[in-house]
């Protein structure tokens, strides 16, 4: 089992790629900002702007984004239904019986649908261009003035990346054991479903114990090479801010600007979705 | 009978991280045979024989067991499981499998799946235990994770024996046991085959090969560079050096000796054998000693 992908990260050296995380992190948020704020069609072209700068910049084809959206069909379908039916301000348009549909819910199902799936598509955007371990390295960093408030925003960090570290070799190991009981005669996968949820005591036994042995092993090897937690610990990869950040920066705040102008000040000019 | 022809196999064919594991490997492990696979690490030992018993499907090719090609669609139902009962599997560290509450019942988890009677499998289960060195009445109602290493590796051992397989697969069975334990196990093994059960040893301890195994097969970058009784394989200390190999410790004294002049026989194999060729070929008045 090489290679084991975890997460949906495309692993990449474009400009995108190497953005300092908290750039990038900051930036999904400015951009989930944007697009709740949007209420005109500038607001949209902003949106459309970021999703296909990025999938450009980051060689990311757009098809991947859209795989994330697959999982939220329903959430989409449902938020769209709800909307559409329940919406009772505005002129109808149609009536079934008790069923009414108003032209603002038409307006508001398709705006709410939108929404969601730019929602998706940008932050999708992150994980697809940041590995795990920097998006870490990235919270644990705007994290850290919690700290004064006793947060642990280092041990946290810490925990997400042991966690990462130590999927593939999980994975390995219930292959490893799954095979050693098909061994012995295990059968996973035929029987009713209480017998099936029965036959993974064998799997899931063993695991827990190995899960629990390689945690303890862990927790010895750190402590023997000085770990004692967050407090006066250096970095091997300190996080830093380029030209690349700055220039990031600076188009993500004119685009949110741009977006809040046309929300706030030229609200009689623009065409209203 | 275990057959395979051209088998080849590939991990997760089709994406980024494809890789040929086994390359086109044909051989045949006969009835009641003691046979080795040697390589370096990552040579594909593990794939390969993961396929002896159906827990690996080749990418192309085929393996035929008992006649059988378990993967085959007209193959007969219930094929798997028969097949897990003739082939036995220990893994490596086949002590990481186990997951009972008591020793009985965890060597008992075998015979279990075959279906077989809470009397047979009972009988089954006192004799595994006490053929690999765990008396029943002190270790029955014992939890598996309060013994000692060894002693859990035993018990591993003990529940695929439990299932009576007529082939024994086991993927470096002395990895991390003490020498006493190592000897153990493989006086375990050699007894088992005089038993009559085929048996296919994946071992880097190449001394254990020399000593047990009566045909080597080495694998070299998922391909099987040669086959061979061991005598004539260690012979050629070089040829098992560019094959990422160290030579047992006889054939390197073998080949030491030989160059200043001797003349031993390859065959030599074990410290045993060489004390006695020695003895015979410096003392020509040495009687072996009469052995039980």
């Amino acid at each position: 089992m090489n290679g084991v992908v975890i997460g949906q990260y495309i692993p990449g050296e474009t400009r995108v790629h190497l953005l300092d995380p908290r750039t990038k992190l900051g930036m999904t948020f400015a951009y989930v900002a944007l697009v709740f704020c949007a209420r005109g069609v500038v607001g949209l072209v902003m949106a459309i702007v970021y999703i296909a700068g990025i999938s450009i910049a980051a060689d990311i084809p757009l098809g991947r984004m859209l795989k994330g959206l697959k999982s939220l069909t329903i959430l989409i379908a449902m938020t769209a239904v709800m909307n559409l039916f329940f919406t009772r301000t505005g002129s109808p348009i149609l009536k079934l019986g008790p069923v009414i549909v108003t032209d603002s819910g038409v307006k508001t199902a398709v705006y709410f649908a939108f929404r969601l799936v730019f929602l998706v598509m940008g932050t999708t955007m992150l994980t697809l261009s940041t590995s795990p371990i920097a998006l870490t390295d990235g919270l644990e960093s705007l994290m850290r003035p919690l700290e004064k408030i006793r947060f642990p925003s280092h041990e946290l960090a810490m925990m997400m990346s042991i966690a990462l570290r130590f999927i593939p070799t999980l994975m390995e190991e219930t292959d490893k054991i799954m095979k050693a009981q098909a061994s012995r005669g295990a059968d996973f996968e035929t029987g009713t479903l209480i017998k099936r949820a029965k036959s993974l005591v064998p799997l899931l036994a063993p695991l827990f114990i190995s899960a629990f042995r390689r945690a303890a092993d862990l927790a010895l090897a750190m402590e023997s090479r000085c770990y004692q937690g967050g407090a006066g610990r250096t970095r091997l990869n300190e996080l830093r801010f380029g030209r690349d950040d700055a220039l990031a920066g600076l188009v993500m705040a004119v685009m949110v600007a741009v977006t809040l102008v046309e929300r706030f000040v030229f609200t009689a000019w623009t065409i209203r979705l | 009978m275990i057959e395979t022809r051209a088998l080849t196999h590939t991990y997760q064919p089709g994406s980024p991280f494809e890789s040929v594991a086994v390359y086109d490997i044909t051989l045949t492990i006969s009835d009641g045979e003691f046979v080795a696979f040697v390589g370096a690490t990552g040579s594909g030992k593990t794939t390969l024989i993961q396929h002896f018993n159906g827990l690996l499907k080749p990418t192309s090719g085929w393996v035929k067991i008992d006649g059988i090609n378990p993967h085959e669609k007209d193959a007969p139902k219930g094929r798997m499981r028969s097949l897990r009962q003739s082939v036995g599997m220990v893994f490596q560290y086949p002590e990481h499998q186990l997951f009972e509450e008591t020793v009985a019942k965890d060597v008992a988890f075998g015979p279990r799946n075959l279906g077989l009677s809470e009397l047979e499998c009972g009988a089954r289960v006192r004799e595994a235990m006490e053929k690999v060195g765990l008396p029943f009445e002190t270790f029955s109602e014992r939890s598996p994770f309060e013994l000692s290493g060894g002693q859990m590796r035993r018990a591993a051992v003990a529940g695929v024996l439990a299932m009576r397989p007529r082939a024994l697969i086991l993927d470096e069975p002395t990895a991390g046991l003490d020498p006493g334990g190592r000897n153990d196990f493989l006086n375990l093994c050699a007894e088992l085959n005089r038993d009559g059960v085929t048996i296919a040893l994946v071992s880097h301890t190449m001394e254990d090969v020399a000593r047990l195994a009566r045909r080597v097969f080495v694998l070299k970058k998922g391909a099987l560079a040669r086959t061979g009784a061991p005598a004539e394989l260690f012979a050629d200390t070089d040829g098992l050096r560019a094959l990422g190999l160290e030579p047992p410790d006889m054939s390197r004294l073998r080949s030491i000796l030989n160059a200043r002049g001797m003349d031993i026989p390859a065959d030599a194999l074990t410290p045993e054998a060489m004390a006695e060729t020695l003895a015979r070929m410096l003392n020509p008045a040495y009687k072996p000693e009469a052995r039980p």
